[in-house]
């Protein structure tokens, strides 16, 4: 598209084009191809070292890949990067908290560009965590952590949000909160790209299979 | 946690303290009474000591995903880079250089010296962690307790000890102690210009992950 200059307007949040990673010498993944247009949650499943959670680090711009390369709305990446990345949300296994700072210090410094305090507190009575918002976090559980970690979810303005196994640690209640928040992310015209071994009580889901592409 | 926390910051400063107080009991007796040997042991202790607490910088931020998603955010990444640049300063130079006249007592200072060993260790305190955090950054995917951050950082601290002594020295045999403190303060100045854009470009361009 954009070797001639003739770059059209498209819906697709994002855009993978024939990734391949590869670490110490040995090809991990290649030939990846997928997309994810707005409104739509994309669910990329797989068996545990085909390599999930890279493929979301290359995607974040966190990692280069070797070949190919990402593309939100026909543009790469890296030709706006500030702009990309004011555009998404990316939670991992690691959770960014510090455990020495209660959870409303936790989202304050990452939400506080944005919000107020007053929000924060709304996002984590949502999120069930109303009774612990002052305790410091090396007191809470790991599913607990991981509610607070997914809080940023709800304060964040980002359009597509990359999810690494959201579900891990949380309980049932925990789960069908998250499953809300995505389902009304998705109405509100946003995407979600997200790696989990759970299948989701949600509409509008489209998997993939990481196993495909994997050596 | 907290209490950890806690204790890893004043790490530091412990050590220090333990580390003079354990030299004139190493030396023949007398060897310390004159002060001669105070400069360049307080000095030793803090080139040491803020060694030591080198790795804490990055590490904790690269353990915990703190790190990723400050990589990942759209602020400008020399920001909070030089913001733990001088957390770091305060909570280990700052403290050294306040309890360094203790260390000075101990090994007997001429009183001269006092203030220009206070001076030269806040300034050379900062060059340290500004300087240290390069090489932090760079080993900061070889986990704890790697010997490269050690090996790499000293030639940086070199320049810091010779001006750093000499400050002390030159006040005790009355000569003019500022020219060398302007020195220190030359390099921290050049380090407080190019670290922090430094450090944000090792992480924007290694293979941390």
């Amino acid at each position: 598209m954009s070797i001639l200059g003739l770059t059209k307007s498209n819906d697709k949040v994002l855009q993978a084009e024939n990734l391949a990673f590869e670490r110490n010498g040995c090809t991990i993944f290649s030939g990846v191809n997928f997309y994810v247009s707005e409104g739509e949650l994309l669910l990329l499943q797989g068996r545990n070292g085909c390599g999930k959670s890279t493929l979301l680090r290359i995607l974040t711009s966190l990692i280069k890949p070797q070949q190919g390369f990402v593309s939100t709305y026909g543009e790469n990446i890296y030709a706006d990067r500030h702009k990309y990345l004011s555009n998404i949300i990316f939670i991992g296994h690691q959770l960014a908290l510090k455990l020495a700072l209660s959870p409303l210090d936790n989202l304050y410094w990452t939400a506080s560009s944005t919000r107020g305090r007053q929000h924060i507190f709304e996002a984590m009575d949502e999120m069930g965590l109303s009774s612990v918002s002052g305790l410091p976090c090396y007191r809470l559980s790991a599913g607990q952590l991981k509610r607070v970690a997914l809080t940023r979810l709800i304060l964040s303005d980002a359009k597509l949000w990359l999810l690494d196994e959201p579900f891990a640690s949380l309980d049932l209640s925990g789960v069908s909160i998250i499953e809300k928040l995505i389902e009304r992310h998705l109405k509100q015209n946003g995407s979600v790209l997200m790696t989990s071994h759970q299948d989701l009580r949600l509409s509008n889901i489209r998997k993939i299979d990481m196993s495909v592409w994997c050596h | 946690m907290a209490r950890s926390t806690f204790e890893a910051t004043i790490a530091p400063l412990v050590f220090m303290c333990m580390g003079v107080s354990l030299i004139p009991l190493a030396l023949p007796p007398g060897a310390a009474s004159h002060g001669s040997i105070a400069p360049g042991i307080v000095w030793i202790m803090v080139l040491l000591a803020s060694l030591m607490s080198l790795e804490r910088i990055f590490t904790f931020d690269y353990e915990d995903g703190s790190l990723e998603q400050l990589l990942i955010s759209p602020q400008l990444l020399t920001q909070p880079i030089f913001g733990k640049l001088v957390a770091h300063w305060v909570m280990t130079g700052v403290p050294m250089a306040l309890a360094s006249p203790i260390m000075a007592f101990v090994l007997s200072l001429p009183a001269d010296g006092y203030i220009p060993m206070i001076l030269s260790i806040v300034i050379g305190s900062a060059y340290l962690s500004l300087a240290g955090s390069v090489c932090a950054s760079l080993t900061v995917s070889l986990g704890r307790g790697s010997f490269l951050l050690p090996i790499t950082v000293i030639p940086l601290y070199m320049p810091i000890i010779i001006f750093g002594t000499a400050t002390i020295d030159f006040a005790i045999s009355g000569m003019d102690w500022l020219f060398p403190l302007a020195v220190m303060g030359t390099f921290l100045c050049l380090a407080t210009a190019i670290c922090p854009i430094a450090v944000a470009a090792i992480f924007r361009y290694t293979i941390l992950f």
